[in-house]
């Protein structure tokens, strides 16, 4: 039975191996995808197109909008004479934010310290408006002292002490590209796996395969060892690169993170095996793998944390394998989180994995019937 | 003309017949709208955090209670720093403010020295500045109203004001971008595989073979999915307004015209790379790493262009969901900017017409 086995897996590796373009794409693949979420993905806001509607002869706003106009964020800066043409320009997406001073601005910052300015954001972009709108904010905050210091005798209040751990510049990359560590493996997991079946059936192979002396199960482990290789391969890339070329840091250990890949890219395969089983060809494989990985990655913490959900999601994003092994991933690069906290994430993991390889197995039996 | 008819009733019916096909256009679009409208918030609320209360005075319990009653924190009392800091690495609190033994004296002295410190986990970057800033504006509030202080109203006070989405509801921007990629998924996705599906069973010969010239044959291909797109886009659009409370304050007719225009470089797209790739696999990978991922990332709705480096901008120019994404956030919210969608459609069409130029100069009627 292990010769019968082991015949098998080698057929599967050469069937993915032998085509040039997909050994590529297994390389090349991973590779953009870190260079566009390392560059691509991030929550620092630049290059703001910044409107400005003075109303105001005074000097305040004249020095705030030089502070503004000059911040580091800010790209290009416009002036509006009224809120007619600034609507026009803002609808067109040409300018992000506008800052209205109004007539009396700086009399009344002279006459009662009560000086008022609006902001206004394109809500379309209401992410990056928000950063924008807080970097304007401390930019007055700052301006508000320099005006109080200036009329001398004033005691600033105690502050409070802010710090930031495991990641103290807020370095978006290096909270992104351990996600991306665990999104690709999952993705080259689910799409050789959810594949592998169909094609066969797709070709007529596949029946080929069930009258073969190989029971179901056999069948199904040799289509497990190809896709478990791929993505561990791809998984250990990605790290090597976020942490050789990107300078994140890895501050666990690197033996236990990789072994917690096992876990991970098995239940995977488990998911892309009972997606294959059911399909009948490879379009529909394909889309059967959308239905699986879109909510997989939705509702692992990858783009908005899990705390933020509804309460009925975040019980359904226990389901999801990618929320387990990114905590255990993002722990491991930043936190050097300990071993039992790693494994209080792996067995969700291996009981999925379970659930879905067993069902893939149950699937190809009744297919033999 | 009328065996360009007749192809595409084959087409059709080969669509027709496959469930998959109709689970696209009529299931997958409004599980996705859903999951991005209910899994995908960015309005941060029940953060876990600790307050470490090292000062039994009447001060640091008024403050502990003052962080106690906010709105978006779930407060865990906790007596030592050492306990936090094995809850914080384990991931079940996100920040912890600690008041200190000398609190009260701290208080007192003012200018430069820190009475509190808050320690945030930056491990997610996004949620440790919004919970350090909220837990540093309780506290600051907290210093203003203490009865005797005195009240240390700013001179300039900045008010914001959102257009286009006055209660910043997360959900109003990520619809119009979840539907992008909703029509991604069907425009790209799935024309990728039709193609080099014929080329892999090996009936491409045989459509070769018929009288039918190379361009009926893919158009024939193409229109049975563009049909598709546009149900699936009208469908989208009926259960983003319907149903998940999205405004509609364009017309309905632009929307059809943006979504249909969207289409012809989503379905080019594919087009390309089945032509390039004659095997479905390869076709699935590639169209998931040159549609769907560039819409999901680089299309503006969910990382701001503008904030990209440079060269990664000008590869968003030939990314169609990029204008599809500016398009509908307008319609969808600001209503009917002309010159805007104009500057769309155009670019939209521009792309659609390098990829089907590619496709052309790829595909020549032979057998090789």
């Amino acid at each position: 039975m292990f010769d019968r086995l082991s015949a098998s897996i080698v057929k599967e590796f050469l069937m993915f191996w032998r085509d040039p373009k997909s050994r590529g794409l297994l390389i090349g693949m991973p590779m953009m995808q870190v260079l566009i979420f390392g560059f691509a993905a991030t929550m620092d806001v630049k290059n703001v197109d910044l409107a400005i509607i003075n109303q105001d002869a005074g000097r305040w706003s004249q020095e705030l909008i030089q502070r503004a106009s000059s911040a580091q964020f800010v790209g290009s800066t416009r002036y509006f004479d009224n809120m007619e043409e600034f609507g026009q320009a803002i609808e067109r997406r040409e300018v992000l934010l506008g800052l209205h001073f109004p007539a009396d601005y700086s009399r009344k910052i002279i006459s009662d310290n009560s000086g008022e300015v609006q902001v206004v954001i394109d809500g379309r972009r209401a992410n990056s408006g928000q950063v924008a709108f807080s970097y304007l904010s401390a930019i007055a905050a700052e301006m508000d002292l320099d005006i109080k210091r200036a009329q001398g005798g004033f005691i600033s209040p105690p502050v409070a002490a802010v710090r930031y751990w495991f990641n103290s510049n807020l370095e978006f990359r290096w909270f992104i590209l351990p996600g991306v560590v665990a999104t690709m493996s999952m993705m080259i997991a689910l799409m050789m796996a959810s594949l592998s079946i169909a094609r066969e059936r797709e070709l007529g192979t596949f029946d080929q395969l069930l009258v073969s002396p190989s029971s179901p199960v056999e069948i199904l482990v040799s289509k497990t060892i190809p896709p478990l290789v791929g993505s561990g391969f791809v998984g250990c890339l990605i790290i090597a690169i976020a942490v050789f070329g990107f300078g994140v840091p890895f501050q666990g250990s690197l033996p236990v993170l990789i072994a917690a890949m096992f876990p991970f890219v098995f239940s995977m395969v488990g998911v892309g095996l009972v997606i294959s089983s059911v399909s009948n060809t490879q379009q529909q494989a394909v889309l059967g793998l959308f239905f699986a990985m879109m909510p997989t990655m939705l509702l692992s913490g990858f783009f908005t944390p899990v705390e933020n959900m509804p309460l009925l999601l975040q019980y359904v994003a226990e389901a999801s394998p990618l929320k387990h092994y990114l905590i255990i991933v993002q722990g491991s690069f930043l936190k050097s989180m300990p071993l039992a906290d790693v494994l209080d994430n792996v067995w969700p993991m291996l009981l999925i994995g379970a659930v879905t390889f067993s069902t893939a197995v149950l699937f190809v039996q009744r297919r033999l019937q | 003309m009328r065996r360009l008819w007749a192809l595409t009733k084959k087409e059709s019916y080969q669509v027709m017949r496959d469930p998959a096909a109709l689970l696209i256009a009529f299931v997958l679009p409004p599980i996705l709208l859903l999951l991005f409208a209910f899994a995908m918030s960015l309005d941060v609320k029940n953060v876990d955090v600790g307050i470490v209360l090292e000062n039994d005075g009447a001060e640091a319990q008024s403050l502990a209670a003052a962080f106690a009653a906010t709105r978006y924190l779930r407060v865990k009392p906790v007596r030592h720093r050492r306990e936090v800091e094995r809850l914080l690495v384990a991931g079940e609190l996100k920040a912890f403010a600690v008041i200190p033994a000398d609190f009260e004296a701290r208080l007192l002295e003012g200018e430069g020295r820190a009475a509190i410190q808050i320690i945030a986990d930056a491990s997610n970057p996004n949620t440790a500045s919004f919970t350090a800033g909220y837990l540093r504006g309780t506290y600051i509030n907290w210093l203003n109203s203490r009865p005797g202080a005195e009240v240390n109203t700013p001179a300039i006070s900045v008010q914001q004001r959102f257009w286009f989405n006055p209660e910043l509801e997360s959900r109003r921007m990520l619809l119009p971008g979840s539907m992008a990629i909703v029509m991604t998924i069907i425009g790209t996705l799935l024309t990728a595989l039709v193609m080099s599906r014929e080329w892999e069973r090996g009936t491409m010969e045989a459509l070769l073979a018929t009288p039918a010239s190379m361009g009926a044959i893919i158009l024939s291909k193409l229109l049975p999915y563009f049909a598709l797109g546009t149900v699936a886009a009208v469908g989208c659009a009926f259960l983003s307004v319907q149903v998940l409370g999205l405004p509609l304050e364009g017309s309905f007719g632009a929307l059809l015209l943006l979504s249909m225009i969207f289409l012809i470089p989503a379905l080019g797209q594919g087009l390309m790379i089945s032509s390039l790739v004659k095997n479905q696999f390869l076709a699935s990978q590639l169209a998931v790493m040159t549609g769907f991922l560039p819409a999901l990332l680089l299309s503006g709705f969910l990382y701001e262009i503008q904030s990209m480096p440079w060269l990664l901008q000008q590869i968003t120019r030939i990314v169609p969901a990029r204008y599809y994404v500016s398009s509908l956030q307008t319609v969808f919210l600001a209503g009917d900017v002309w010159s805007l969608y104009l500057r769309d459609i155009a670019a939209m069409l521009a792309v659609g017409g390098l990829f089907f130029g590619i496709t052309r100069l790829k595909s020549k009627k032979r057998l090789d």
